[in-house]
């Protein structure tokens, strides 16, 4: 992937995780997944079109979700949730949003336009995510409520 | 160049040719084994079982656990586990800080890759397969069940440990074995604790007239297989077709230098073997000698667009050399450089590369502006690169190029990854498609090559 567009995607997930959260959001070390990849149990997918074509996918464990919409609930005076409810799934499809949105905020600032289709929300056990001829980045963050895989891949139209 | 910098870890030993004593009695090497030590004791695997070296470090921690395992580790995307052997034979650790990596081998065991931490890494040593002896109880801390056999080299008594046992599928009994192994040890360990410093690194012992010898002076085949094994496990060269060559007369060379003291023992003499691989200006900007050679090889008649894909490109003075010299030699064409790395810190930092104007040979000068900070490209070179962090056997979007400069990547690539990235070279050709490989690695007996070598710029035309 661009190297360019490495650091916008990196920088805001670790901002906004910290915003909704509050809590200390560590960053593991990047790396990069060829195409086929299992998921962990919820995903949100945002597309991109624009200069370039790609995906980012929001990948985390089912209680991992559960913890991070409930942390966010509470931080907005709401009832937490105890299982994956329409609720929750809504908020995770906002964190997509959120960091997505962010990125593409930076990456327009340096000069790269992209745009972004609505999230989707996928759920499930043993899932596998594949796009042919595009190499995966993963952004691991580490945090209490679990760990959140940030994967993006993206390419240039040739 | 991709393979370089996933490079060598480790305290490394390359076992090649002693050569001389030719009347004393010599033993075929049969038997290559990753060498560490253990609570200040030798200790062996056989080298087939290793994938390669690595240095540990940022473990994440799996609770509810046995104790030995020290966590799962990320090896470049692959999650493995990751085990302590000192603390499943209840060896002393000693105390470490926190950022220091940690020494370890990654095993490679018919259930998949694990991980396993010691306390250095030793070398890499070759004996003949007969010299070694069954397992005496007296030797090891470690129950003799995990034990294929002790062997002496140089004055200094190895144990083969038998991974596939230690570390494979065992049943709940074997776990409770090795518990209980471990308590028995206890007390041993604990004694050993106070005599020795595992961490001490000992000298390099002289080497004995009863070490086995490999059977030549000039190198045979057969040598140059036991010294590429070694490279292999090491630092990931892998000879095949491609370098094969080279890895022959460099091992001829290497003997008659070091004449009487072939042995390879440390990470310096790894170093130096390969040290003469490298393609010139690695790293580096291009004099014009190799810039007009390359030049010389490519295609008169290109024009339109023009696309090079650069794997390996490192900081990126190889990615900016290619675009600053097609453009020179195609003016009027429209020009982009894929370059990519696995590197990401060499990689991220390539968009702006800073140097200073002594290090630019003249020949660069019309493609550079000045900048705030020294001199920089100009916008149009800059935006005709387009650095990626690029795994090279991942699949990617590069579209048909017109000229492939892959230096020194193919041969830090396993065999198989070789073959799929020549596939990928291939179906990324176009009509008249030039490749130019590592200074040092021939593409001509992969097939479908003709060469077109320029001086020092090995170069070969698909077709």
């Amino acid at each position: 992937m661009r190297v360019e567009y490495i650091n916008p995607f990196v920088e805001s997930a670790y901002n906004i995780l910290n915003e909704v959260l509050h809590v200390e959001v560590a960053r593991g070390d990047l790396y990069l997944k060829s195409t086929a990849a299992p998921v962990l149990g919820v995903a949100a997918i945002i597309g991109l079109a624009g200069d370039v074509e790609g995906r980012v996918l929001l990948d985390m464990s089912r209680e991992t979700a559960i913890d991070i919409a409930s942390a966010m609930l509470k931080s907005m005076d709401m009832d937490p949730i105890t299982e994956m409810n329409e609720m929750g799934r809504a908020t995770i499809t906002e964190l997509a949003n959120m960091i997505t949105g962010q990125a593409v905020t930076k990456l327009h600032d340096l000069g790269f336009k992209f745009d972004l289709t609505p999230p989707a929300l996928v759920t499930g056990d043993n899932m596998e995510i594949s796009n042919t001829n595009v190499e995966a980045l993963i952004v691991p963050m580490e945090m209490p409520q679990g760990k959140i895989e940030i994967n993006v891949a993206i390419r240039e139209r040739g | 160049m991709i393979g370089a910098q996933n490079g060598v870890t480790g305290q490394t030993t390359l076992f090649a040719s002693q050569g001389e004593e030719g009347e004393q009695q010599r033993e075929d090497i049969d038997f290559k084994m990753v060498t560490f030590s253990l609570g200040g004791k030798d200790y062996g695997v056989d080298i087939m079982k290793v994938k390669e070296i690595a240095k540990f470090e940022d473990f994440t921690y799996v609770p509810n656990t046995q104790p030995f395992v020290s966590g799962v580790y990320n090896l470049r995307g692959d999650i493995i586990s990751v085990i302590d052997l000192r603390v499943m034979f209840n060896l002393p650790v000693p105390q470490r800080t926190d950022d220091d990596p940690e020494d370890g081998l990654i095993v490679r065991l018919d259930t998949g890759l694990i991980g396993v931490v010691v306390d250095t890494i030793d070398r890499v040593v070759g004996i003949s397969s007969e010299s070694i002896q069954p397992p005496h109880p007296i030797f090891a801390d470690v129950n003799i069940k995990y034990i294929s056999g002790v062997v002496e080299h140089d004055g200094r008594l190895y144990i083969i440990l038998d991974v596939e046992r230690i570390l494979g599928d065992g049943s709940e009994e074997e776990q409770a074995q090795i518990e209980s192994t471990a308590a028995t040890n206890a007390g041993d360990a604990l004694k050993f604790a106070e005599e020795t410093s595992p961490r001490t690194r000992r000298e390099e012992p002289e080497p004995g007239p009863a070490e086995a010898e490999e059977p030549l002076r000039g190198a045979s085949s057969s040598v140059a297989e036991m010294v590429a094994q070694t490279l292999q496990t090491l630092t990931g060269f892998t000879m095949t077709s491609i370098n094969r060559t080279w890895v022959e007369e460099r091992l001829n060379q290497w003997q008659s230098e070091h004449a009487g003291d072939a042995e390879i023992t440390t990470q310096e003499h790894v170093e130096e073997f390969l040290s003469t691989f490298y393609s010139p200006y690695r790293g580096r900007f291009w004099d014009e000698d190799y810039a007009n050679q390359l030049k010389k090889v490519l295609p008169a008649d290109l024009k339109g667009n023009i696309t090079v894909w650069n794997p390996g490109c490192g900081r990126g003075h190889e990615a900016y050399s290619i675009a600053c010299l097609v453009r020179s030699a195609y003016p009027e064409a429209r020009i982009k450089v894929w370059a990519e790395d696995n590197d990401l810190l060499n990689v991220s930092s390539a968009p702006s590369l800073a140097f200073t104007r002594e290090e630019v040979p003249g020949w660069y000068e019309p493609y550079l502006v000045e900048g705030s900070n020294g001199p920089r490209f100009s916008s149009e070179i800059r935006d005709s690169i387009l650095f990626e962090y690029s795994e090279v056997t991942n699949a990617s979007s590069v579209p048909p190029c017109d000229l492939i400069v892959i230096r020194d990547v193919l041969s830090f690539l396993s065999e198989r990854d070789q073959r799929r990235v020549l596939e990928m070279i291939e179906d990324r050709a176009k009509d008249k498609t030039i490749v130019v490989p590592g200074a040092n690695e021939d593409l001509l007996p992969v097939g479908g090559f003709t060469e077109v070598t320029q001086g020092a710029v090995r170069a070969f035309r698909i077709g």
